[in-house]
């Protein structure tokens, strides 16, 4: 899996993953000019799926992008939505979805009303049944419903007034949840929160007709109602006046065998402005390896690796064939990746060694190791330029010719260390030697920290390097009794396009482990929890001011509030070697027109894409 | 007869107990993380934790959470496999619905693959062993030496890559790619060839160890008093080998194959994946890659059950092979 | 040659090749068995007694020997007939018997099966009289119950049945001949008793030849009308029992006999012979025995002395002229009476 895991807030990490080394000059995107043709509809869009979707497509559980980049651009409807476009095209905008635009808030940024366009129905069996504003409701009571909901949606709704009480069983129903006719969704907040937009885009908070999840707290995903443009094959044959346990799951989902898509006859393209929904069928199969697949793909017997990297030989082959070269595709996935200090564990609980590593990290060499400029931009900073529109593109505290390290700026750094005893520019105290760091064990990962030991090897700083499995290795990042000083295989995503979402997880006391994510770094660790953990340190760099600062602006003010928190975290806390912006890189085969990269899921957005001909002759 | 099956099925049992228990301790009771947290998902409230701890029954005396755990084990209507317990908590689906739903495979495979180990392997054992020092013994335990070192990934691989890739792009006539194509049954696959590359992957090392085996079983046996005694008879050399030799020579190599084919019904994990095949295997790979606990179990469960039976079937087997072993 | 003749080997030579060396198990070896005769083979472990027989029966591969001379059953040269009719003669004009009866019959089919089986391989007649034919045979080598015995496997016979059984599937077809190659010394004495007398029995009613294949002198004595003294793959004395046993004439025969007790001289010390078997690859020129011959003389180790009747009234592989071998064998006879006098 590539693509980055979003679990809210905690939006755990950029997966494994890798391209290893390969993929030679040739930077950024290669754009295919076919979105001007002509587009013939039809056909059968073939996927491969290297690993099934988390929760079996259960809304209220599912957590990651796979997932949600097929309810956006097939399954599932929200009142807002994305349009399925790259972020410089406008994918990280809202757009109306079921919704007629985009909602309307109150003076005091309490109330929220959605207007929901009429005549829109489900798919069957409930083609019958118009989408209302209860349906929405029902999406929200399902998210609060503990026993039904997983992986902390309800951290995102908490703020909606009565929610709480209704998770915890003290209230019949959501008070701050009105419908006050069918078409109208009022949301009353218990604090202003400029980005709930955003959370009314998740689909969690997609409709659900009155009677579909009924008995299926565990499994509503196998029984799910579409309401997109397309629907699991077989659903018409869902039959939901049987009790639960007796009802048969949909045919078009095999669950860790293959998802079948076909057209939804309920969808209407008049009231879709932005799904065109080419395709006649998608169908996905589950498993195999990348080789076999990449082969696949060259026969066109697959049309698109969905969750999967392209393999060096794959990629070199197609970068360097000029037929094949307009078929690779290279993003923004909107994540970066970094390495992570632990502030309160010498010898990084001082800013001057941590700085030193910040210069002597060849970024060039860390990017060349996961496949070279195809894979991502080099970052200076924490938050992904795309969040901050661009305010700190040339933002660069730790410059060094061609990113590639300036080991004499190092050891200046070094010289004002206090490990640093003879102020020759080597670390020559005991803390610079037998420094635990830790990282992924699959590819590039040990190469990549073989590089960042030989960088740090001049400033006299000397790694032990643990490799673990990657769960084990956030684990052992996150757990601060773990005491691991430096973690060199981390990455963060987006949750939704706000910076908001680099901060409070990543630095803020919410985010300290070990139960909560992901603040590996300690940043805003209090005395308290240091000493709980046997850190000797008492004092750790804290931001939580800051945070709380930038988090009730909106518009302009906002986006400057976060660039000046970038630039303060990268400059001043310096939490982390921030390396690279992370891209998704996916080769389609021929066949393919209009390939569309989704912003909102960091992967392909289906709805856009069509067959040469129709898949007519194929 | 009838006492040594009792023993042997109440000796299965104990077997199958102390798999439980073990299994129990490994991913009920000392599991890497609480399986409350984990099947909570991340990010949750204590409420969401202590939600699913009650859900799974965590917080009931340890006894009731072994026997219904220990249920799973016991082939018996709703309690096999009980979905109180073997219950994915990553996608949501019965382990049991999963393991039969694939099982069908599984078996498609294994037998598939155990006939042709067995067709390839021990004539080409025989062969060596009647013909040693030959060319053909050369090149049959070259084969054996390659089919054993093979790793069978990379074998899968290069067999897609030749047999289905390079011919498919030479347009010459080629074997199916990988996988199953959804809407296309069990029955429909097998007539469309899908099982034959990855029959041949799996039997390969297979049919190597069986060749060395049989040449090993039969070259010893070729060398015993009877065999010299059957030719004294005045038999001729094809039944002197074929009746006297290979009776006492192959009888080991089939117990062995029922223990390999039991092992192989708990799912053939990597020729699965490489071929996506979805099988048992497969899934037992998916499960561990998800830390999946309860399916991890199922498929641990379920594998134990076949390994624990074949062994039965394997020494009942035995004894009515050799009546020198006798049901004792 | 007599009417009575059966076998027939004329300067047998079987020849290993192996990668140390040529292995001459058999060098030259002829001999008669007559009809109704039991013709009794001595010699040490490597002598090339079982080489010998197992030739004559065709069970040693002759891709991996090299095997010259004349095999003369029933007036044709077994040695250059074809293998398939070779094959109609095991078991049907000769039947053999091995040595260890435990292992020697198939242990996962039934005795009379495999008994039957032999019948059914040279008679064509249906499987059910073939049956009945085992069981009459395991009646007529003294098996109580033969019919139920017949539907045990091997592992449900006490050894002595086995070798039973062994005889009886060798003389199932009513062969000319019946070799048997150290029969009994698997067994223990009061078995090894029975076996004997059964075999002798047996060679009267069915009329057969035998051979017994022994390196027990005292077996020999008890059953043998014929006795062949074999030393490193040669014949080195043939005789009538009462000339091999009362008047041998060569040294190692005279030291067989005086290592074993003799029934009629109890308390006799046994002599074993000094110094060990040659190796058949490299063979000591000359007589082979001279290197253990305390007798030896000027040609012995030059002249491979030829084997012929010197004087003494059968065959033998000696230099020694006959006179000194009287007088030698009276001198060791005396002496061993007054060790044992002594003692």
């Amino acid at each position: 899996m590539r693509k980055v895991i979003k679990i809210f807030g905690i939006a755990l990490a950029i997966a494994l993953v890798t391209a290893a080394c390969g993929g030679n000059g040739d930077t950024g995107t290669t754009e295919g000019d076919q979105a001007t043709e002509d587009i013939q509809a039809g056909g059968t869009l073939k996927v491969a799926l290297l690993s099934d979707v988390s929760a079996a497509f259960d809304p209220q559980k599912e957590y990651y992008s796979t997932t949600w980049g097929f309810y956006r651009c097939c399954l599932l409807r929200t009142l807002v939505s994305y349009p399925g476009l790259p972020g410089d095209e406008g994918g990280n905008e809202l757009v109306p979805d079921l919704a007629t635009g985009l909602p309307e808030v109150s003076e005091d940024g309490l109330t929220w009303t959605f207007q929901m366009k009429e005549g829109i129905n489900y798919a069957p069996p409930f083609q019958d049944t118009e989408i209302v504003a209860q349906d929405i409701i029902r999406a929200l009571e399902r998210t609060a419903d503990p026993e039904a909901s997983a992986n902390g949606y309800s951290f995102y709704y908490s703020i909606i007034e009565g929610f709480d009480e209704f998770s915890e069983g003290k209230a019949d129903e959501i008070s701050g949840l009105n419908a006050p006719d069918d078409h109208t969704l009022e949301i009353t907040l218990t604090e202003p929160a400029g980005d709930l937009p955003f959370r009314m885009a998740m689909h969690t908070t997609a409709p659900i007709p009155e009677g579909a999840a009924d008995g299926h707290v565990r499994d509503y995903g196998r029984y799910l109602v579409a309401s997109g443009p397309y629907m699991f094959e077989g659903s018409e044959d869902l039959d939901f006046s049987k009790p639960a346990d007796k009802q048969d799951p949909v045919a078009g989902y095999e669950p860790g065998k293959s998802i079948t898509l076909v057209r939804n006859p309920s969808w209407d393209a008049e009231t879709d402005e932005f799904r065109d929904a080419y395709v006649e069928r998608i169908e996905t199969t589950i498993g195999g390896t990348e080789e076999d697949i990449a082969n696949k793909i060259d026969t066109g017997d697959i049309h698109i690796n969905y969750d999967g990297v392209p393999p060096p030989q794959q990629l070199r082959k197609y970068q360097t064939d000029p037929e094949l070269k307009d078929q690779v595709f290279a993003y923004p996935s909107d994540a970066v990746r970094y390495i992570s200090f632990n502030v309160a564990e010498p010898p990084f609980d001082d800013v001057h060694i941590r700085r030193a590593v910040n210069f002597a990290i060849d970024k060039e060499g860390m990017r060349r190791l996961r496949g070279g400029p195809l894979f991502g931009e080099i970052a200076n900073h924490v938050i992904l330029n795309t969040l901050e529109n661009d305010l700190n593109a040339d933002f660069n505290p730790f410059p060094s010719d061609d990113s590639q390290g300036d080991p004499d700026a190092a050891m200046e750094e070094i010289k004002q260390s206090k490990y640093d005893t003879d102020q020759d520019g080597v670390c020559d105290a005991p803390e610079c030697k037998q420094i635990l760091a830790v990282t992924d064990e699959a590819d590039p990962y040990p190469d990549q920290a073989a590089l960042i030991q030989d960088n740090l090897k001049p400033l006299g700083i000397e790694l032990d390097v643990k490799e673990f499995e990657r769960t084990t290795m956030y684990d052992k990042c996150l757990d601060p009794s773990a005491h691991t000083a430096i973690c060199l295989a981390p990455g963060w995503g987006k949750d939704y396009p706000d910076a908001s979402t680099f901060a409070a997880p990543l630095f803020g006391a919410e985010g300290l482990g070990p139960d909560a994510c992901c603040n590996y770094s300690l940043v805003g660790a209090d005395a308290e929890y240091l000493k709980k953990y046997d850190y000797e340190v008492t004092d750790v760099p804290d931001v939580q001011d800051l945070i709380d600062e930038c988090t009730p602006l909106t518009d302009e003010e906002r986006i400057e509030c976060w660039a000046e928190f970038d630039r303060h975290v990268t400059e001043e806390v310096v939490p982390w070697v921030p390396y690279l912006f992370d891209n998704n890189v996916d080769i389609v085969s021929s066949d393919v027109v209009n390939y569309t990269f989704d912003q909102f899921s960091g992967g392909a957005a289906f709805d856009h894409f069509g067959l040469v001909g129709g898949g007519e002759d194929s | 007869m009838g006492r040594y099956l009792i023993r042997r099925t109440l000796f299965l049992i104990l077997v199958l107990w102390i798999v439980s228990v073990l299994t129990f301790l490994i991913f009920v009771k000392l599991p890497a993380g609480d399986p409350a947290r984990r099947a909570a998902g991340t990010r949750t409230t204590e409420a969401q934790v202590e939600e699913a701890r009650e859900r799974l029954g965590l917080n009931d005396p340890i006894w009731v959470q072994y026997t219904r755990f220990a249920k799973g084990l016991v082939p018996w209507p709703g309690w096999f496999l009980n979905e109180q317990v073997y219950y994915s908590f990553k996608n949501f689906v019965p382990v049991k619905e999963e393991i039969f739903g694939r099982i069908p495979v599984t078996i498609t495979l294994a037998v598939g693959a155990g006939a042709t180990w067995l067709l390839v392997g021990i004539p080409i054992g025989i062969i060596s062993a009647i013909r040693r020092r030959s060319l053909a013994d050369r090149a049959g335990m070259l084969f054996a030496l390659f089919g054993v070192s093979a790793p069978v990934f990379w074998l899968g691989l290069l067999f897609l890559y030749i047999f289905w890739f390079k011919f498919q792009q030479m347009g010459w006539p080629h074997a199916p790619g990988s996988g199953i194509p959804t809407g296309e049954n069990l029955f429909e696959a097998v007539l469309a060839g899908r099982f034959v590359m990855p029959w041949i992957v799996l039997a390969l090392s297979f049919a190597a160890l069986y060749s060395r085996m049989t040449r090993g079983n039969l070259i010893e046996t070729m060398g015993e008093d009877y065999i010299r005694t059957a030719r004294a008879k005045g038999l001729s050399e094809r039944r002197v080998i074929f009746k006297h030799g290979l009776r006492a020579a192959l009888t080991p190599v089939v117990t062995m194959f029922g223990m390999d084919l039991g092992l192989l019904l708990g799912g053939a994990i990597i020729t699965e994946t490489v071929f996506n095949l979805p099988g048992v295997g497969q899934y037992t790979l998916n499960a561990i890659k998800t830390s999946d606990f309860p399916a991890v179990m199922g498929v641990t469960v379920f594998a134990a059950f076949f390994v624990v039976v074949a062994n039965l079937v394997v020494d009942v087997m035995y004894a009515a092979l050799d009546p020198r072993v006798r049901y004792s | 040659m007599p009417s009575d003749c059966l076998l027939e080997v004329k300067d047998l030579k079987v020849h290993f090749p192996t990668d140390d060396g040529l292995v001459k198990a058999v060098d030259g070896i002829s001999f008669t068995v007559d009809r109704g005769q039991t013709l009794g083979v001595v010699g040490e472990s490597g002598s090339g007694k079982s080489v010998t027989f197992m030739t004559i029966m065709g069970l040693i591969n002759r891709k991996k020997a090299h095997v010259e001379g004349e095999v003369l059953f029933g007036g044709r040269d077994l040695l250059k007939m074809p293998e398939d009719e070779l094959r109609k003669i095991r078991g049907n004009g000769m039947g053999m018997v091995f040595q260890d009866p435990m292992t020697s019959l198939h242990p996962y089919y039934k005795v009379g099966t495999q008994i039957a089986e032999a019948i059914l391989t040279h008679r064509d007649m249906p499987k059910e009289e073939a049956h009945k034919k085992a069981c009459e045979m395991l009646d007529v080598v003294g098996i109580p119950q033969p019919a139920e015995r017949a539907k045990q496997y091997p592992h449900e016979y006490s050894g002595g049945m086995r070798q039973r059984a062994m005889i009886a599937m060798a003389l199932s077809l009513n062969p000319d001949l019946l070799i048997a190659d150290e029969p009994t010394t698997a067994l223990d004495v009061t078995v090894q008793a029975q076996i004997l007398e059964l075999i002798g029995r047996l060679k009267e009613d069915f009329n057969v030849g035998v051979v017994l294949i022994t390196h027990d002198l005292g077996v020999v004595h008890d059953v043998a009308q014929r006795v062949m003294v074999m030393y490193a793959g040669r014949a080195v004395e043939i005789g009538s029992r009462d000339e091999v046993f009362n008047n041998p004439l060569h040294p190692y025969a005279w030291g067989l006999l005086e290592s074993i007790p003799h029934v009629d001289q109890k308390g006799t010390r046994l002599v074993p012979i000094e110094g060990l078997p040659p190796s058949l690859i490299f063979v000591p020129p000359g007589c082979p025995f001279h290197p253990r011959c305390p007798h030896r003389f000027e040609p012995c180790d030059k002249e491979i002395p030829a084997f012929i009747d010197r004087g003494g009234g059968h065959p033998e592989a000696c230099h020694l002229p006959i006179e000194d071998k009287r007088r030698i064998y009276s001198e060791r006879e005396a002496g061993r009476r007054s060790r044992k006098a002594a003692s």
